[in-house]
């Protein structure tokens, strides 16, 4: 479980912290990219090990992006668009995920 | 407009037979666990379908919820008799999946139903024991086995008893023969002798059941006398007289550690904002 948790984290991290420097974020804010993630992606990897099952994994997807959106809201600076960015994120790392999954 | 409605009567007859029709070609489909793990992971699972008696060092084993949560759902005692259907191997260990209900006394038996309503869970392998079975039987005595081409009359037998293997005392079917039409003579090629002297021969497919044996010395007699061969483990390990709660201390630190690391990053994300604040305000001023 530890291992899932740790592996999970480290892919959303690259993942969503590039997207975050392409989308031109820099210092606090790219910064504020991975605090964020280490907020939501542990516990949301955590209810989806305890309770499987699709719809608690679209609970927990869905949960992310709303605190996410809510931290990028008030605590970010340069994001103009919020919501749109934390939705594509976390739309950009679950597929990265998913298609290592398929993979394997 | 006839021919319409020709159309339709025979949509809606097909319609009808459908059931029937999936229901047919479902009976000849491998029988899988309703196991969301073995969803996932079917394609690393490996085939066992095969009967085990619980063995655990403790006097009971733990069940799994998957192999690699290593959270605890149920425990059962030694002697509980499991049906594991998929073998999965994690960091070095074979878990297998069992499919079960508790029946009215409390006690886990084997299910085998396709829908989600029965219990599933992953057992350490390692704390299972193989019951003897057909495939033990034939495992232990293939090498014994005589081709021999016999053509047994029927007629002359007003029931034939098929048993799971030689002194498994478990009859598969018991079929009368007057319930056997066309067929007069039985031809049989693989024969076995047991130390009574008693001629076995196996039947590999025949009327939809699949490797049975028939006592050709015998072929009517459901209560022969013989040695049964043990379907119980060599050593079983007594059963625990209390099994201890599931003990998911991992599972409550890792709860907690992930509590602390979600509550310690917010922490530092309302500092660091706090601090950006002040910073602007100082370059503002």
């Amino acid at each position: 479980m530890v291992e899932a948790l740790v592996i999970s984290l480290a892919l959303t991290l690259a993942v969503e912290t590039a997207f975050a420097a392409v989308m031109k974020k820099r210092g606090y804010d790219l910064l504020l990219c991975a605090l964020v993630n280490v907020v939501t992606n542990p516990a949301a990897v955590l209810l989806h090990l305890l309770f499987p099952g699709t719809l608690i994994t679209a609970a927990c997807e869905a949960g992310a992006v709303i605190a996410e959106w809510l931290l990028y809201r008030y605590c970010g600076r340069g994001y103009k668009k919020p919501f749109l960015f934390s939705l594509c994120a976390n739309a950009l790392s679950f597929g990265t995920g998913l298609a290592i999954n398929l993979l394997r | 407009m006839k021919r319409t409605k020709k159309m339709l009567c025979l949509l809606l007859a097909l319609a009808l037979f459908a059931p029937c029709l999936m229901t047919a070609a479902l009976a000849d489909v491998l029988w899988e666990p309703s196991d969301d793990f073995y969803s996932k992971h079917y394609r690393d699972c490996e085939y066992v379908y095969r009967n085990f008696i619980c063995n655990g060092g403790l006097g009971y084993v733990n069940v799994y919820r998957d192999p690699e949560s290593g959270k605890v759902i149920d425990s059962f005692k030694n002697g509980t008799k499991v049906y594991i259907s998929q073998s999965y191997k994690y960091k070095g260990t074979v878990y297998g999946v069992a499919q079960y209900i508790f029946d009215e006394s409390g006690e886990a038996v084997p299910d085998f139903r396709y829908d989600k309503s029965a219990e599933t869970g992953w057992i350490d392998m390692s704390e299972l024991s193989l019951v003897y079975d057909a495939i033990a039987f034939d495992e232990e005595h293939s090498s014994e086995y005589v081709s021999k081409e016999i053509e047994l009359d029927i007629s002359e037998y007003k029931n034939l008893v098929l048993w799971s293997y030689p002194g498994s005392g478990v009859v598969s079917a018991s079929i009368p023969t007057s319930d056997i039409s066309g067929i007069e003579e039985l031809n049989l090629s693989t024969v076995w002798t047991d130390e009574e002297g008693r001629e076995w021969a196996n039947i590999g497919y025949w009327r939809g059941i699949r490797n049975v044996w028939l006592c050709i010395s015998e072929p009517e007699n459901e209560n022969l006398d013989f040695e049964t061969r043990v379907s119980e483990p060599d050593v079983l390990i007594p059963a625990a007289e209390e099994i201890p709660e599931p003990k998911n201390g991992n599972l409550t630190l890792i709860i907690v550690i992930v509590a602390a690391v979600v509550v310690l990053t917010l922490v530092i994300i309302l500092i660091l904002r706090r601090k950006k604040a002040g910073q602007n305000e100082t370059q503002g001023l």
